[in-house]
């Protein structure tokens, strides 16, 4: 039986934001067969924060790659997301573990012996986004995508100005429910990449895959 | 309390520098050196008896006599070479100390058998293989040295120690009492002086106490004839001997009478899961470490189990501190992983491997 300590000794550690991407990202390697990168949750930035812990790990030593995937989500202000604040805080995050980035995400910088980057989530327009932006733009059923979207904004449009709260998550879940399998009904994010309810070969995906493949082929 | 150690070329520790808490739990991969390191604390404070090589050796269940009288203490040595040098450093109690030992051939060892009494009756002819040691302790800025050696005769391999290691002049620093237990190694003639004892200073509820949280059928514990231990237990018309009752029960009576009795200040204590089930495990930490605290005990221990860290972790987190070894791929050297109490309860909860 794989024990959770063999994963963790594999060279690349692919530091999730969160327990949805995490699942994401596990189910994702899993598909691509990318067996050298180590899945792990660091929680959110308003959760514990588990990112400082990660020195602590069991087999951190022996790694050789270490990248972060996060949105861009906490640091938007009225929808608008502040780019420099996100690279700022991702900076910050490395530098607590002694490591260093660069200026932009999906490339590696070396620190000592290990190489370090990060992944910032995109929406459909390209721009930084969250999980469930990204995973709107790859849905495979781009039907259930647009129904989604137009019930979501309808229902906006019928309660006089209360705007849901996230709405992307909203869509995206409805766009899951729309969609033909009935595996999708209610499914996660990772249960959607594993029941093939998204497309990892789409144009959105394609610089995340590229990246995963480099650093999966990296050590 | 010892609050700091650095070891040099102590069995598989090359060289290591630790940070202790009252109660330290130390895991680690198999053959990381946890033992060593409680080992090291061992030597530090037991090195004014000639018998602690020996024990050394028992703590490694290897009481078969040695093939080569070199084996006795070329074990304590990195890679086992006699020609390394041994030092043990701590900070304790906000006081400097130091313990080297290293091989001194310039020694004459022969010499200084010649004043030995005649009822010592010490054939010289066996003197090739003394291996001459020297320890050196220093405390401050005081210091005591003498020497070890092996004579091997037709009696055996015997340590003969030259110097002040046992007259008052040796124990400057006020050397704390310190007790290594492991599961093999219980000594039960001691257990009874140390119930003994708390049974006159009235502190025996508290360990029956203990012994409660693994078995809530047990109601007291009684000395009996023969340095016999009984235990009475809810539902038996008659007392059970403590040796009856399982690994666990023994080693944690054993655990807590040594602090109640305030006889060790430092309990080294290997792989303290052992015969502990893991229900009984938080409340046995938890009692450990509050027992610790009022008398003025500390705690290292050492652990392969989960359950033990998740247990220990729920301790009052100003008293603990979790280290774990870990050995380089590439360079083979063994350093400390510490991860802080505030840290520790998040990582296990997110089932991060911490061990």
């Amino acid at each position: 039986m794989t024990t959770q300590n063999d994963y963790s000794k594999r060279p690349v550690w692919l530091l999730c934001e969160g327990n949805d991407c995490y699942f994401f990202f596990m189910r994702v390697l899993e598909k691509l067969e990318m067996l050298n990168v180590y899945c792990l949750d660091v929680k959110g930035i308003n959760d514990r924060d588990l990112f400082r812990g990660v020195i602590k790990k069991t087999n951190y030593n022996n790694t050789k790659v270490i990248v972060y995937v996060r949105d861009a989500e906490y640091e938007s202000v009225d929808g608008a997301v502040n780019y420099e604040s996100v690279i700022k805080s991702i900076k910050s995050r490395f530098a607590s573990i002694d490591l260093s980035v660069g200026d932009k995400p999906i490339e590696l910088t070396y620190t000592g012996r290990k190489q370090a980057g990060y992944i910032i989530l995109t929406n459909n327009d390209g721009n930084v986004g969250t999980l469930e932006d990204l995973c709107l733009s790859i849905a495979v059923d781009n039907d259930a995508v647009d129904d989604a979207v137009s019930t979501v904004d309808y229902v906006n449009d019928k309660r006089n100005g209360k705007v849901l709260k996230h709405a992307h998550k909203r869509k995206l879940h409805i766009a899951f429910a729309l969609n033909g399998k009935e595996k999708m009904v209610g499914a996660k994010t990772g249960e959607a990449v594993t029941n093939g309810g998204l497309n990892l070969d789409h144009d959105r995906f394609k610089s995340i895959r590229k990246f995963l493949t480099l650093i999966n082929e990296c050590p | 309390m010892i609050e700091k150690m650095s070891v040099k070329n102590f069995r598989g520790l090359a060289n290591v520098a630790l940070s202790f808490a009252p109660f330290t739990l130390i895991g680690g991969a198999n053959n990381v050196g946890k033992t060593s390191v409680l080992e090291a604390v061992f030597l530090l404070y037991g090195h004014r008896s000639p018998l602690v090589f020996q024990q050394l050796r028992s703590f490694r269940n290897a009481s078969a006599p040695v093939a080569e009288a070199r084996e006795l203490w070329e074990n304590i040595f990195n890679d086992y070479d006699l020609s390394k040098y041994l030092s043990i450093s701590a900070v304790r109690d906000k006081n400097s100390e130091s313990l080297e030992v290293y091989r001194d051939d310039s020694y004459d060892i022969a010499g200084e058998l010649t004043q030995i009494p005649q009822d010592a009756k010490l054939p010289t002819s066996s003197l090739g293989l003394s291996y001459p040691l020297k320890v050196l302790y220093k405390y401050g800025k005081k210091e005591t040295q003498f020497h070890l050696a092996i004579n091997t005769d037709a009696m055996g391999t015997n340590i003969f120690a030259r110097g002040n290691n046992n007259s008052p002049a040796a124990n400057i620093g006020n050397i704390p009492t310190v007790t290594f237990s492991s599961d093999r190694l219980l000594n039960t003639p001691h257990l009874y002086d140390l119930l003994g004892k708390i049974s006159r200073n009235k502190q025996k509820d508290k360990a029956v106490n203990v012994l409660k949280d693994i078995d809530g059928r047990i109601n007291d514990i009684v000395l009996g004839e023969k340095q016999q231990i009984y235990l009475d237990v809810t539902g038996l018309i008659e007392m059970i001997p403590l040796t009856f009752m399982g690994t666990g029960v023994s080693n944690v009576l054993y655990w807590t009478a040594l602090a109640l009795s305030d006889s060790a200040k430092i309990i080294l204590i290997d792989e303290i899961e052992n015969g502990i089930h893991y229900s009984s495990m938080q409340s046995v930490m938890e009692k450990l470490c509050d027992i610790g605290e009022r008398h003025d005990c500390q705690i290292i221990a050492t652990t392969h189990s989960i359950d033990c860290v998740r247990s220990f972790s729920k301790c009052s987190e100003k008293r603990i501190s979790y280290i774990r070894l870990e050995r380089s791929l590439e360079t083979g050297e063994v350093s400390p992983v510490v991860i802080d109490a505030q840290l520790l309860p998040e990582m296990l909860e997110s089932d991060w491997e911490v061990r």
